[in-house]
C-alpha cells in the first residue's frame, strides 16, 4: 500500500497560513511625458520673465521675491513648483504617489489659470475645453505607448466628448442676432472654406483659428473612434499630432507673418513661443495629460 | 440571468505567491450591487438635476436667460415642438435642456443599474455634460468652483478609503483631493487691482479659509460684529449667523478634518455618512440660504407696498427660482454625480483591508 502524499496539502497550508505581507515597494519608473511637461512649464516661465526679451523684465524668482501681491506669488509659485515637481518626480519618483500629487497640482492650476496679473492666463480656450484637450491628449499618449487600452479609449472618448460639448455650448451673443454656437459657426465656416466659399466672420487671422479648430475636431473624431476599438500607436500618434497643430497653428502662423514683415527678432520669437505654452494652454494641457497617463499606467501595473 | 460579478478584483500577484493579502475575499466574489445609500445618492442627484431643469422652464416662474429676453415661461417640451410641428434648433435653451435632461435621466437610471462600470460611466458622463455647459468663462468665482470640484473628489476619496474593502487607489485619491481642497481653501482670493490702484502696492493676504476662521474669531470675541435683521434692527452676530454665512467654506474645512481622520485610520464606519452629509450641505446649504434671503427681501419689499402683497404662490415661486439659480452656480448641481461616479470607478479595484 502506498502512503498518501500530503505534500500538496502542506503546500496549500503553507501558502494560505502565511501572514499577510506588505505589498512590494513600487518600482521607480521614469515618465518622459512628465519631464517634458515640467520642462515646458519652466521654459514658458523663463520666456515670459527674463531681463532680455521677456514680457516681464525680471527673472521669475525675482518676481516671487519682490512682488507684494499674494495672488501673483501664489500663481507663480504654483507654476514654477509644478514644473520642478513634474521634472523631479518624472525622473526619480515612484508611480505610487506622484500621479496623485501632480494630479492635485494640475487640478488647482486648471482652476487658477486665469490670473491676468501674473500673466499666466489661458486665453481663447475655457476651462472645459482645456480639460477636454488634456483628457484627449492623455488617451493619445497611452495609445502611442500601447498601454492601458481600456483607459486610453475611455480617456480619449471622454476628452473628445467634453471638447465638442464645450464648443457646442459656447455661444456668441451678437447684438440683434440669435446666439450662435461656436461649433456650428466653426463647422459652417470650415465647410465654406473647403468648398471655396466665403465666411462672414471678419476676425483678424480667422483662417488660422479655423485650421486649428479643424485639427481639434479631427482629433476628437479619432478619440471617439477609440470606442469602436480603432486605436493603436498610429491612431495615437495622429491624434497627438493633430492636438499639437491645434495649439501651434495660430502662434506659429503669427510668428511667420511677423518674421516676413520685420525679419528675425528674439523678442517676437519669445513672445510667440510663450503664447503657445501659456495662453494657448499647451504646457498645462500636457501636464494634465502626462499625469492622467501616468495614473492609468500605475493602475494597469497594479492590476 | 444578468448578475454581474465583480471581476475587477486584483488577481494574486506572482511575487507574493498568492498570499492572504492578495487572496480574493468574500467581498470580491459578491455581486457588485450598489447599497441603498449609493442608490439614494444617484436618485437624489438625478432628481436634483431634473428639478433644476424644470425650475428653469415652466409656465409659472421659468427664468432661463430672462435677462437676455428669452421667454422661459413654458414647458421644456414646447421648445422642441411648436404649433407647426417639431422645431430643430441649437440655441442656449436647447443645449441647457438636452444636457440637464440627459444627465438627470442617466443619474436616475444609475440608481437601478447593476454593473458598477456602467454606473460610473453614466455618472461621469452626466458630470461632463453638466460641467461642460455650466463652467463659465474664467472669472472671480473660479477658485470657489475649483474648491467645490476638489471637495467632490474628497468625498469620493473618503467613500472609498473608509469602505470595508478598501480599493487600491483610495488613499492616494483621498490624499490628492485633500491637498487640492487645502490649496483652494488657502489660495489668495482674487485681488486684481482696479484701474486706480498701483498693481505693485502691498495687499493683505486673504483666502476663503482665513475669512471663515477670522469670522469665527470675530463672532467669539467680546465685541462681535453687528448684523441687521430683515426688519432693520441691529443685533450681535452669533455662531449660527457665522455658520450660515460660511456655508461654502465650512463643509470644505470640516471635510478636511474628516479626511485627516480617515487617513489616520479612525474613519470607519461613520466617515462616509458624515462626508455625504457635508457634501449635501455644500450643495444645498448655500442655495437654501440664498433663496431664504431673497424671499425675506421680497417679503420686506412687499410689506412696504401693501397693494402688491406677496401671495404664498409667489413666495414659493421666488424661493424655488432662487434655489434653482443658486444650484446652477459654482457647479453645485454636478458635484454629486462627480463624487459618486469617481467613487464607483475607484471602488471597482477592491482590496481587502490588512
Amino acid at each position: 500500500m502506498v502512503a498518501p502524499s500530503h505534500a500538496p496539502v502542506v503546500e496549500y497550508r503553507a501558502m494560505y497560513s502565511r501572514a499577510p505581507q506588505a505589498p512590494e515597494a513600487a518600482p521607480r519608473r521614469g515618465s518622459t511625458a512628465l519631464v517634458i511637461a515640467g520642462s515646458l512649464m519652466l521654459l514658458a516661465a523663463l520666456l515670459r520673465a527674463n531681463p532680455w526679451f521677456g514680457a516681464n523684465t525680471a527673472w521669475p524668482w525675482a518676481i516671487l521675491w519682490e512682488n507684494r501681491s499674494p495672488l501673483l506669488t501664489a500663481n507663480w509659485s504654483l507654476w514654477l513648483g509644478s514644473g520642478v515637481l513634474a521634472i523631479v518626480l518624472g525622473i526619480w519618483g515612484s508611480r505610487r504617489w506622484r500621479g496623485a500629487l501632480l494630479g492635485a497640482t494640475a487640478l488647482v492650476m486648471l482652476f487658477t489659470c486665469y490670473s491676468g496679473l501674473a500673466g499666466l492666463m489661458i486665453e481663447g480656450s475655457s476651462v472645459p475645453l482645456l480639460a477636454g484637450t488634456s483628457l484627449l491628449m492623455a488617451g493619445f499618449l497611452l495609445q502611442t505607448t500601447e498601454r492601458a487600452h481600456g483607459a486610453a479609449s475611455a480617456l480619449s472618448a471622454t476628452g473628445a466628448l467634453l471638447a465638442v460639448w464645450a464648443l457646442a455650448c459656447a455661444f456668441d451673443y451678437g447684438a440683434g442676432v440669435a446666439p450662435r454656437s461656436q461649433l456650428v459657426v466653426l463647422g459652417g465656416d470650415m465647410l465654406a472654406r473647403l468648398t471655396g466659399g466665403d465666411v462672414l466672420m471678419d476676425r483678424l487671422n480667422y483662417d488660422d483659428d479655423l485650421a486649428a479648430y479643424g485639427a481639434l475636431l479631427l482629433g476628437c473624431l479619432i478619440g471617439l473612434l477609440g470606442l469602436l476599438r480603432v486605436r493603436g500607436s498610429l491612431a495615437g500618434g495622429i491624434g497627438l499630432a493633430l492636438l499639437l497643430l491645434f495649439f501651434l497653428i495660430p502662434p506659429v502662423a503669427g510668428y511667420v507673418r511677423a518674421f516676413g514683415a520685420e525679419g528675425f527678432d528674439a523678442t517676437t520669437l519669445a513672445k510667440h513661443a510663450s503664447e503657445v505654452l501659456i495662453p494657448a494652454g499647451l504646457a498645462l494641457a500636457l501636464l494634465g495629460a502626462a499625469v492622467l497617463a501616468d495614473l492609468a499606467c500605475a493602475a494597469e501595473e497594479r492590476s | 440571468m444578468s448578475r454581474s460579478w465583480n471581476l475587477d478584483a486584483p488577481a494574486p500577484r506572482p511575487g507574493l505567491g498568492g498570499s492572504a493579502w492578495d487572496a480574493p475575499s468574500a467581498d470580491d466574489l459578491e455581486p457588485a450591487r450598489p447599497g441603498w445609500p449609493t442608490r439614494l445618492g444617484y436618485a437624489l442627484a438625478g432628481l436634483l438635476v431634473l428639478c433644476v431643469m424644470l425650475a428653469n422652464f415652466n409656465p409659472s416662474f421659468g427664468f432661463f436667460q430672462q435677462q437676455r429676453g428669452f421667454d422661459a415661461r413654458r414647458w421644456p417640451w414646447e421648445l422642441f415642438y411648436g404649433p407647426d410641428g417639431p422645431v430643430l434648433r441649437w440655441l442656449p435653451p436647447h443645449a441647457f435642456l438636452i444636457a440637464m435632461t440627459l444627465s438627470g435621466l442617466a443619474l436616475v437610471l444609475c440608481a437601478f443599474l447593476q454593473p458598477s462600470r456602467a454606473r460610473a460611466g453614466l455618472a461621469l458622463t452626466a458630470f461632463v455634460l453638466v460641467a461642460g455647459m455650466l463652467i463659465a468663462a474664467p472669472g472671480d468665482y473660479l477658485i470657489v468652483t475649483g474648491g467645490n470640484v476638489a471637495f467632490a473628489l474628497l468625498t469620493a476619496g473618503v467613500l472609498c478609503a473608509a469602505a470595508r474593502t478598501r480599493p487600491a487607489g483610495a488613499l492616494r485619491l483621498l490624499g490628492a483631493a485633500a491637498l487640492a481642497v487645502l490649496a483652494f481653501a488657502f489660495l489668495p482670493a482674487h485681488d486684481a487691482p482696479s484701474s486706480e490702484q498701483d498693481p505693485l502696492a502691498p495687499r493683505p493676504y486673504q483666502s476663503l479659509a482665513t475669512q471663515t476662521l477670522g469670522g469665527m474669531v470675530d463672532v467669539l470675541s467680546e465685541n462681535p460684529p453687528q448684523i441687521m435683521d430683515p426688519d432693520g434692527h441691529g443685533r450681535d452676530a452669533t455662531l449660527v449667523d457665522w455658520a450660515r454665512g460660511n456655508l461654502i467654506t465650512l463643509p470644505m474645512l470640516l471635510g478636511l478634518l474628516v479626511a485627516v481622520l480617515v487617513l489616520l485610520g479612525v474613519g470607519r464606519p461613520w466617515a462616509p455618512l458624515v462626508m455625504g452629509l457635508l457634501l449635501l450641505t455644500a450643495i444645498l446649504g448655500p442655495a437654501w440660504d440664498h433663496a431664504t434671503r431673497q424671499l425675506d427681501e421680497a417679503r420686506l419689499a412687499a410689506a412696504h407696498t401693501p397693494e402688491a402683497a406677496l401671495s404664498s404662490a409667489d413666495a414659493l415661486a421666488t424661493f424655488a427660482r432662487n434655489f434653482a439659480e443658486a444650484l446652477l452656480t459654482l457647479l453645485r448641481v454636478a458635484l454629486l454625480p462627480l463624487a459618486l461616479g469617481l467613487a464607483e470607478l475607484v471602488r471597482m479595484r477592491r482590496r481587502p483591508l490588512a
